[in-house]
């Protein structure tokens, strides 16, 4: 390297540090990551793999990997249990004191702070008990005890626990100073009762909770299916009872159907414990000379930053796994521009932008706006476009995509015919439809959303009322939208009643908002179930009948002289048309996702596919502005040049026998046809899964790292032969030994990219060397990097198993996560 | 089904928020916290705290005064003292309990108990003849025990620097308790008085939730002190009496007093700490709990003056779990023990009191208001807890040292 190369301090070696660290070293940015505690990771690093059957997309076991990643990586020197004692500004930037296990100065260009959070201790909260009674325990432990394999520990010896939740502890109270909502913790609870239900199928589950945050259409699938089986019920509890049961837990509760206060007993009672700022993070912020947020987050906007100092992950607010990831990523890239190093080393491809409405306006100005040169291929008429240096087809359809990422030959149906346009990456923002909302009754008394925006305020009557989820279960947008209009029309004076099941109160501010409301005399109604409701017109007004959570039993009516419900939101009508053009999977709810939490928020599976807004996530204006960050981030690393390690795979020209199995299989649309209409792989699109070597019944496909003589030469007689993919099993071993578990030492351990690269001949080659058993060890399905290549691997097995008759003792297939090391510990145990 | 139809406008809420005491109701999150935590826990009966305050919110008065909930509520604020938004039950239950559409619910106990105390300046309706008979009766009594002409039990003696104002049981089934208090300020060896005018330390026009009535309770006695230039009023030992006339007196009023207000436990502490008077640790030697009495200890903050009263009459205090801001009402508070009907009521809300008790295994249990004292008494017999039930400053009478 250079002596010009630049260089960044990262401090905090969590999720945002490090995924940082790893796009600042594919940028050629020499890293010094400070970390206080002994090992990197920080607290996802203790986060339980959340999978049951398949993944949960949680994200945590992304940590081990990036830990892996970051440890080995070149230019980057890694401090542990060190911190930052105190930073001088020079004229090119800074230099910093580091104290600890290291102690010295180190000279940088640019400051990250990635400290992430604490869990909220509840220990101040001594109704509680926490700290007293053995079994109540929070999430954070929760995730210990399941990551360690040991949760049976605390439960009885029968097979049905009762197990509470208790969410919202230490969130959502102006009295603790954190009127926040945590925004991850609902999810964590869910994840868990889910994990729990999975291990214990008779256990007897309930989550109190104060409003479910259900956000985003995935989750809200998983919550449907998971409230058949354990118990969502609203309200919170505050106070934990010792002595009432023997060897029981008590809580005080309202009867959800008849509102009389009763006793619930369990076994173990879990809080939710929000999330604060982390420890002294205040006196590090004053070191740097940037200003918390009231309760001590970092959640300023970019310019109120001293220049060269940044900021990635929970140390801003409250964050899932996933999103701090990509923080760090969007912060790092964004420090390289600041640094002046992406201009010169980046090309800049024309990317098209496939969508209608305003969301596919928005995104294709910003890339422009960063240079991109833009195709906006828009399937609506009338959109308005500011930049006229976007190349605009209007009442136009992507109808064919071939090649791959940096040179993609779009096929473009439109008003002029068929067209073609070469592109290097593709962003589908196709927005949503609103379908007027179903009812029985017209009235201009019951007007949607949309219209009640455009209502001029004179009309506006006294009586106003929202329906939040009449046309279906809350969402974001809609109700922040209602949020903000019922506040506004209650300061001026309108009595407003807004009904709902549960308010969702996004992002940092969203309690903050919600509190206004309510201080501003906005009734929210809380209907127990939302389809139970109903309305009708009586004398001129609009009558509202329903069930209030809180007060079981009663049917309640509420008059007013105008009543908003929100449209409803469906997929717009081409997005599954883009998903089958692009390759692409669509949800449950015919939106289109990346099936995988790899490649969220905005990529894909297949490189130089990205996807922004609603057409794939249930987001906001904040979001937006965040997922375009991410694909100009993720843009700006597509320009490099090779597969993620050099080790793509190749067709052999004369052994090919153009079956195009590969082109059929490759999960990331790496292989392309060339015009003899033979099979070639690229390696910028390759992931080098292996998957094609596998399945090419010519034989024809190698990867150099990995031919099937190398895959077995260490195989001898030992006990135990395991196959590990190198992102999960592998990763789950290294974690059960940096823990000091005791494991069975007659284990020989290959490791591949991807089990999907393991074939039949190589499962039997090391039994012939005389192993007494074979392990093939993967990632959950739906993890998978490469998606069913895994999946493919565990079929492979089970196929085997039953059609040779073989003992499945001999040949099994596992999936174990990166933070799974208890797993790994006892699949490959003498006794499994 | 029962059925409602929300109000816009109705007397609860324009009361609530025309008071703006306390916070605005419209803030409750619907958390359930405040459910969970009722003094009541299961029993049977008694107040569900988020119902009473959603009914208050929806504008459905009709539905909380006939909900019962109202009179069950012990006003003991357990429930407020974790509620996220700090929505005050105190105030909400009181609100509505004094709107007209409540006065059918009213007890009759309550009822007549505020007119005496209007009319004639006691609960009870004792007269001012009666008061002036039976104190000299009494004054008469003491002297003679004492064998000193000065040990008097004096009333309406102006300048004096203590005036005491009695539990109305003091004057009526407990007179002893009234000498024990005279024998304490015969050893502070201060001039101190009592008033016949007024000569009650409850207000039940606070358990009705009438201000007003609060209010011209409240100033009876502030004006009675004021004639006779006390420097100090000395309240008997009362959680309610020492919220209205300690805690929210100025509030309530409208303005500072020229006198300063303290309650029995505190001034004798005071004169314990300062050397003028001296108890006997070993009166209990058998470990001792307390029972923080709500209005006393969670709605004033007073918790350690009578911890350390006590633990100059005992070798040991023990504590109830939980205690102190989180402890258990003994159930008979809100207005609910001065209802005469309520027996069988107030042995079910007190039951996790006399649960607490028995698992804290004492033989002594003591606190620091008479009403707590007699619902504790009543506990104590119907759960049969062998536990005998004292208040701490009839204890340090008993522990006095006299020379
Ligand atoms: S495999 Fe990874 S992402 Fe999936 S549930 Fe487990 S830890 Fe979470
Ligand atoms: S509502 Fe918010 S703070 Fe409460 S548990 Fe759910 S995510 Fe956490
Ligand atoms: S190795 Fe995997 S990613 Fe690469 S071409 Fe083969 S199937 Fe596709
Ligand atoms: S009895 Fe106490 S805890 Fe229960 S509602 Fe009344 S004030 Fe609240
Ligand atoms: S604790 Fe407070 S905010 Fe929560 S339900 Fe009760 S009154 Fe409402």
């Amino acid at each position: 390297m250079s002596d010009s190369q630049k260089s960044v301090l990262i401090l905090g070696g969590g999720v945002a540090g490090l995924s940082a660290a790893r796009t600042m070293y594919e940028r050629g940015v020499a890293v010094n990551l400070v970390e206080k505690d002994d090992h990197l990771g920080g607290k996802a690093m203790n986060w339980a793999c959340m999978a049951t059957k398949t993944c949960e997309n949680c994200g945590a076991c992304l940590t081990a990997e990036l830990v892996d990643q970051v440890s080995h990586q070149a230019n980057t020197t890694i401090y542990t249990q060190t911190e930052l004692s105190g930073l001088d500004r020079n004229n090119q930037g800074f230099e910093a004191v580091l104290t600890g296990e290291y102690s010295g100065r180190v000279v940088v260009d640019a400051v990250l702070m990635a400290t992430g959070f604490s869990p909220f201790d509840p220990s101040a909260l001594k109704s509680l008990g926490y700290g007293s009674h053995e079994k109540v325990i929070t999430t954070v432990e929760l995730n210990d005890l399941l990551k360690m394999g040991q949760i049976s520990k605390l439960l009885p010896e029968h097979s049905s626990p009762k197990i509470a939740f208790i969410q919202c502890v230490g969130s959502r109270n102006r009295k603790l100073d954190r009127n926040y909502c945590s925004q991850v913790c609902c999810k964590i609870s869910l994840r868990h009762a889910n994990k729990l239900i999975h291990l214990y199928p008779e256990a007897d589950i309930t989550v109190l909770h104060m409003d479910l945050q259900v956000i985003g259409k995935e989750f809200r699938t998983f919550t449907e299916k998971l409230s058949n089986r354990i118990k969502l019920v609203q309200g919170v509890a505050a106070e934990i009872v010792s002595d009432r049961q023997e060897g029981k837990l008590t809580i005080f509760h309202e009867d959800e159907t008849i509102g009389v206060r009763t006793a619930l007993h369990f076994d173990l009672i879990v809080l939710s414990v929000g999330l604060g700022p982390s420890e002294n993070f205040g006196e590090l912020a004053l070191k740097l000379g940037v200003k918390p947020d009231p309760w001590g987050f970092l959640s300023l906007s970019r310019s109120d930053f001293p220049k060269g100092i940044y900021a990635a992950g929970t140390a801003r607010g409250p964050m899932n796994i996933l999103n701090a990831i990509s923080e760090g990523r969007i912060t790092a890239s964004r420090i390289t521009n600041d640094l002046n190093i992406a201009a010169d080393t980046e090309k800049k491809f024309q990317v098209a932008v496939v969508g209608a409405g305003n969301e596919a306006v928005l995104v294709s100005d910003a890339l422009s706006k960063e240079g991109y040169p833009v195709v906006l291929i828009d399937s609506g008429k009338n959109i308005f476009l500011k930049d006229e240096y976007i190349k605009h087809f209007s009442n136009a359809r992507l109808v064919s995509v071939e090649g791959t990422v940096g040179n993609f030959t779009l096929g473009i149906a439109g008003a002029e015919g068929n067209q073609k346009e070469i592109v290097g990456a593709v962003v589908v923002a196709n927005g949503v439809e609103r379908l007027q909302p179903e009812t029985n009754l017209h009235s201009d008394r019951v007007v949607t959303l949309e219209d009640f925006k455009d209502y001029p305020e004179g009309k506006i009557p006294s009586k106003v009322a929202f329906w939040m989820d009449y046309s279906g279960p809350e969402n974001k947008n809609n109700s922040r939208k209602i949020l903000e209009m019922a506040t506004s029309l209650a300061g001026k004076g309108k009595i407003v009643h807004v009904l709902m099941e549960k308010m969702l109160v996004h992002g940092l501010m969203g309690q903050v908002s919600y509190d206004a409301a309510r201080k501003s005399g906005v009734k929210f109604l809380r209907i127990s179930d939302r389809t139970s409701g109903d309305f009708s017109i009586e004398g001129g007004q609009v009558k509202l009948a329903y069930e209030d959570t809180t007060l079981p039993g009663m049917k309640i009516f509420v008059y007013c002289d105008i009543l908003v419900i929100p449209e409803k939101i469906v997929p717009s009508k081409d997005t599954s048309l883009f998903a089958q053009v692009l390759n692409q999977a669509l949800d449950t709810e015919g939106f289109i996702q990346s099936p995988n939490s790899r490649y969220r928020p905005v990529a894909s599976p297949r490189k130089g596919i990205f996807f922004a807004g609603n057409c794939h996530d249930e987001i906001d204006e904040d979001d937006l502005t965040t997922e375009i960050s991410a694909i100009l981030a993720g843009l700006g690393y597509l320009g490099r040049n090779g597969s993620p390690q050099g080790q793509a795979a190749r067709v052999i020209e004369n052994e090919c026998i153009k079956c195009l199995t590969c082109l059929r299989i490759c999960p990331h649309g790496a292989v392309v046809l060339l015009s003899s209409n033979k099979p070639e792989i690229i390696p910028e699109a390759c992931f080098e899964c292996g998957l094609c070597v596998s399945n090419c019944p010519a034989k024809a496909i190698r990867q150099e790292a990995f031919l099937d003589e190398n895959l077995v030469e260490m195989a001898k007689e030992t006990d135990t032969f395991i196959f590990a993919c190198e992102r999960s099993a592998f990763l789950a071993r290294n974690e059960a030994r940096r823990l000091g578990m005791e494991m069975n030492e007659k284990v020989h351990i290959q490791t591949v990219r991807c089990t999907g690269r393991i074939g039949i001949e190589n499962m039997f080659a090391p039994i012939l060397k005389g192993a007494d058993r074979v392990i093939v060890a993967g990632c959950y399905e739906g993890n998978c990097r490469s998606m069913e290549s895994g999946a493919f691997a565990k079929r492979r097995i089970e196929h085997t198993i039953a059609d040779l008759g073989i003992d499945s003792n001999k040949l099994s297939f596992y999936p174990v996560a990166a933070n799974e090391p208890d797993k790994f510990k006892k699949i490959t145990s003498d006794t499994e | 089904m029962n059925e409602a139809t929300l109000i816009n406008d109705a007397p609860l809420l324009s009361g609530l928020n025309k008071h703006q005491t306390g916070d605005n109701i419209s803030e409750c999150l619907t958390c359930g916290v405040c459910s969970s935590r009722c003094s009541w826990y299961d029993g049977e009966g008694g107040p569900v705290p988020r119902q009473i305050v959603r009914m208050a919110q929806l504008g459905l008065d009709d539905l909380l005064i006939e909900s019962g909930m109202l009179w069950d509520c012990m006003l003991c604020n357990r429930c407020t003292e974790e509620c996220p938004v700090g929505i005050n039950m105190d105030q909400v239950v009181r609100q509505a309990r004094s709107l007209q559409a409540a006065d059918k619910i009213m007890p009759e106990d309550l009822k007549a108990g505020v007119k005496n105390r209007l009319d004639l300046g006691d609960v009870n309706g004792l007269t001012q003849e009666e008061f002036v008979e039976t104190i000299e009766w009494l004054s008469e009594e003491f002297t003679d025990e004492v064998g000193d002409p000065d040990a008097v039990i004096p009333y309406d003696q102006k300048g004096a620097r203590f005036l005491y104002l009695p539990n109305p049981r003091e004057l009526g089934i407990n007179l002893m308790h009234l000498t024990a208090m005279a024998r304490l300020f015969y050893s502070f060896k201060e001039p101190w008085t009592m008033s016949s005018r007024h000569t009650d330390v409850t207000n039940w026009g606070y358990f009705i939730g009438n201000d007003d009535i609060s209010r011209k309770m409240a100033l009876q006695i502030v004006e009675a002190t004021e004639d006779l230039e006390a420097e100090t009023l000395v309240l008997s030992e009362c959680g309610h009496g020492y919220f209205v006339l300690k805690t929210l007196l100025e509030k309530l009023i409208g303005r500072k007093t020229k006198f300063n207000v303290v309650a029995m436990p505190e001034l004798t502490l005071d004169m314990v700490e300062k050397g003028i008077i001296k108890l006997n640790p070993a009166t209990l030697d058998e470990p001792v709990a307390y029972h923080d009495p709500c209005n006393l200890g969670r709605k004033s903050g007073v918790y350690d003056i009578p911890r350390k009263l006590l633990a100059f009459c005992c070798k040991e205090i023990v504590e109830l779990t939980p205690n102190r801001e989180h402890g258990v009402c003994c159930g008979g508070g809100g207005g609910i023990l001065q209802d005469s009907s309520s027996h069988k009521r107030r042995m079910i809300s007190g039951k996790p009191k006399a649960d607490q008790i028995r698992a804290a295994s004492v033989k002594h249990l003591v606190t620091a208001c008479l009403s707590c004292d007699r619902q504790l008494g009543e506990l104590v017999k119907h759960y049969d807890l062998g536990v005998q039930v004292h208040t701490v400053v009839s204890l340090a009478v008993e522990a006095l040292v006299t020379n």
